[in-house]
This record gives C-alpha cells, structure tokens and sequence, in this order.
C-alpha cells in the first residue's frame, strides 16, 4: 500500500508488484488517462507528471519509491488558472494536432513557466526538448507557450 | 516477485547491499528502460532493489579541501544548473528535498555543468544522477567524459569501509565497472585545484534526448599566463573514454604561445597524438572515419580557446 497526494487529493494505492510504475497507477488504479505512454522509456515526455513540483516522465519511476509524493498530472493542472491558459493558448495557437503529446507538452511548458516568468523562445525549445511530437507541429507548440507567457503575466 | 528496500540510513543500506547484493537505485532512468517489460507492466529485474535516492549523504555537494564532494545520487538537472537554491532545488532525483548551497554550485566546473546539462532533456535530468550515470559506464556517458578532464576520483563505501579510486580505474570497460558486490558508489570527488578553464563540446544528432557521436572534455590551470596542468578527454571513440595525455605534457611545455604559425604546428602535433590514441568504430550512430576526423577538428577548437583564455589572463 502506498499514500500519494494526487492532484490535491490524498489517494491509497494497492500495488500489484514492487517495481509498479507511477504511470500505470495513474492510468490503471486512479483512472487518470491523461499521462500517457508513448515511448515507455523517458525518451518522448507523453507520460510527464510534476513530483512534488518537479517535471519527470512517469514511466520510469516505481510507484513505491516515490510513496508520500505530491504527484500533479494534467488532469490537474487542468483544472488551474495557469492550466485554462496553457489550454486556450495551445487551441488558439493550433498547437494540438493529434492531441497524444499535448498534456506532456503542457506540463513541461507549465513547469517552465512556475519557475522562469519570461522564458526566451530558446528556453522554451530546450524546456521541451523531451517531448516528442509526431505530428511535428513544433512551432505552434511553441507560438502557443509564448502566447501563455505574454497573457499569463499575473498567473506564474 | 522482487524485493524492494528503503534504508533509512547509510549503515543499513550497507548491511542490505552487503546481506542481498541488491542494486542500488537512484534515479532509474537508465534500470527501467534496461529492465523494461512490456507496455504497461512493472520492468522485471532479476536482483532486489537498494533505493538510495533518499539517503541525504547522497544528495549533498560541497566544497573539501578546494575541490568538491558530489553525493552519487545528486540530479544531473541540479549539475547543470537547471534548477538550483532558487527554486529550492526540492523534490528532484531524491525526493529527500536536500537544498544545494547556491555558492557550492557556482563552482561547479563548466565541463561537468555544460555536459550534464547536454544528458537527455530536463525531465530525465531531474532523475538521472552522476552516480547512474558512472554505473552505466557507457563509452558515450556525457559526465563520465567531464570527470575524466577533472581527473575526478570515486569514493565507494561498504561495511568494511571506504576505497577511493581513480575514474580511469573505476571505468573498467562498455558497461562495466570495479564496484565489489557489497560497495555502493557514494560520493564523487574532483580533487583540487579546480580549473580555470575548461572545454565541452557534444556532437550528437540534435539537441536534446541524443546519444554522443563523440565528444571532447577539457580542463586546465593557468598559472602567470602559462598551463601549469591541463587534461583532455575524448568521449564515445573508443571502448572508455580516451584522456590523451602526450596532448597534456605538449601544451605544457609549450605555452604561451603568440604566433599564429608555432599555434598551428602545436594543433597539428596535438592531433598526431590523438590520432594514434583514439579508436572509433563503426555503430548505428555514426562511422568511425567521421568520428576521427570531428575529433580531430575539436583538438583544434579546444586548443584555440585555451589560447584565447591565455590571452585574457595576460
């Protein structure tokens, strides 16, 4: 049995196995879909959750090491101020095409923005170095994270 | 079904590593994906699991003696200056939340910075720890090249006590390292003095999340305008990393330099050195005549710069 503070909530989690990873906690036991595996081994960032505050790919971490942790993923963020933006500004900009990346991308855009207000377009290119997007619509990905920082001046 | 241990202090981490021989796990970034399963299941390892990301020794990097002290467990993301004191450096490999001293980290020598910062992309280096990657020992390990320039030392601890060991001897081969089965690598130490300049440069095939074609670490001490000792290691061309030392004992010797024609036959003997040292091969990345020929062009680049940083002491 393992405690994790899930988007604000407390949750206990039976896991079937020691080496259970986070991300299938999130989508097998709590139903949270929104994490979700591409890769499966931290190359592509689909599966990007914030612990305790910090971006990690939740694919390759075991449930049971990180018992106790603050875990928001995108259903989360979601339901912010700074989570509503990112959304409107990813719509406006076309920044979603198939969609599979977008709450990975949104996480590590978030996480850029809780700690560098004003990110240059570089730094926004090398925050999401680790998300992978097949449908390549890169630069409105981008365009839509540099929309979020301009109107989100009083959000992060 | 494996088992899985948390120790709550050193001493009994070592007791269980000794008792079980069980893997020590920091960030996992490397042990997940080695020991992946299918999509969806939980990897299958084959030996039980030390988590040792918690311990706060493991987490800690400080100055000793004018050198550093870098716990094994300490995020590459923390490195390479991604994230530091400012944000509170919490919650990062370890979830331990040890907060690094801002001071500590701005002496972190530029090589090691720079090639932490060029591992994988920034979720991977809030996991990925300098301990991982050492154990990993790949020929291509982005901080393994840098501690060769720093002439860093490993500091391995078991219940018999500490052994401290020169990266050169720690590196065994592809994959493989000189850990017994009850020792734990603990703490990275990069010796004194730490260097006034240092050279990092990764060739891969883009930014981010790309393993090294080949890669050139460099350091050096300038003392009164002149090298007083300096080093240069070459990552991914050969089955460890290559420190091509007639290179040191040549730059040594001969700076300061001023002419432009003394500094081209210097960079032409310097790349006689490392031609006959390094030993690329053939893989999926890249062919090995590529890798000579960019290693080769990166003595002369490394070398310009360090003259460069002469320059600017004078």
């Amino acid at each position: 049995m393992i405690r994790l503070r899930i988007n604000g909530l407390e949750r206990e989690v039976e896991i079937p196995h020691p080496m259970y990873r986070l991300l299938d906690v999130l989508r097998e036991d709590i139903g949270l879909t929104g994490a979700k595996e591409g890769c499966g081994e931290g190359e592509c960032g689909a599966c990007a959750v914030l612990l305790n505050g910090v971006l990690v790919n939740s694919c390759l971490i075991p449930a049971s090491q990180v018992d106790e942790a603050d875990i928001l993923t995108p259903e989360g963020l979601a339901e912010t101020e700074a989570g509503k933006l990112l959304a409107k500004c990813f719509t406006e900009c076309h920044g979603a095409q198939c969609g599979f990346c977008t709450p990975g991308m949104m996480m590590a855009a978030a996480e850029l923005l809780f700690t560098n207000r004003k990110p240059t377009e570089v730094e926004i290119r090398e925050a999401l170095a680790g998300n992978i997007c097949r449908c390549t619509g890169y630069d409105m990905i981008i365009d839509a994270v540099q929309l979020a920082t301009e109107r989100g001046a009083n959000i992060w | 079904m494996v088992e899985v241990f948390k120790p709550t202090s050193l001493a009994e981490a070592l007791r269980i590593r000794a008792d079980k021989h069980a893997i020590p796990f920091a960030g996992g970034t490397d042990l997940m994906v080695r020991f992946r399963a299918r999509d969806g299941m939980a990897p299958s390892f084959k030996s039980p699991i030390l988590f040792v990301d918690a311990l706060p020794e493991f987490n800690t990097i400080r100055m000793f003696n004018g050198g550093l002290k870098i716990g094994a467990s300490l995020p590459l993301s923390i490195l390479a200056g991604d994230r530091g004191a400012v944000n509170g450096g919490t919650g990062t490999g370890a979830t331990s939340g040890v907060v690094p001293d801002a001071a500590v980290l701005a002496t972190i020598p530029g090589v090691l910075k720079a090639a932490a910062a060029e591992v994988g992309a920034p979720a991977l280096r809030n996991r990925a720890t300098i301990g991982g990657n050492l154990a990993n020992a790949s020929p291509a390990g982005d901080s393994i090249a840098a501690l060769y320039a720093l002439s860093a030392e490993i500091i391995l601890v078991s219940l018999s006590g500490e052994r401290m060991i020169p990266i050169e001897k720690f590196i065994l081969g592809p994959g493989e390292i000189s850990l017994k089965e009850d020792e734990i690598i603990h703490t990275i130490h990069i010796p004194a003095p730490l260097p006034d300049w240092t050279y990092w440069r990764k060739v891969g095939t883009r930014r981010a999340n790309a393993l090294t074609k080949i890669s050139l670490a460099a350091a050096a001490s300038i003392k009164d305008g002149r090298v007083e000792s300096c080093s240069f290691a070459f990552g991914a061309v050969g089955p460890r990393v290559i420190r091509v030392h007639e290179i040191e004992s040549l730059l040594q010797s001969r700076f300061p330099v001023v002419q432009e024609a003394k500094l081209k036959e210097i960079i032409a003997e310097a790349k006689k050195f490392a031609s006959s040292m390094i030993t690329p091969i053939d893989d999926q990345r890249s062919t090995a005549k590529y890798r000579k020929t960019v290693a080769l062009n990166l003595i002369g680049d490394a070398i310009a710069s360090l003259v460069e940083e002469l320059k600017l002491g004078d």
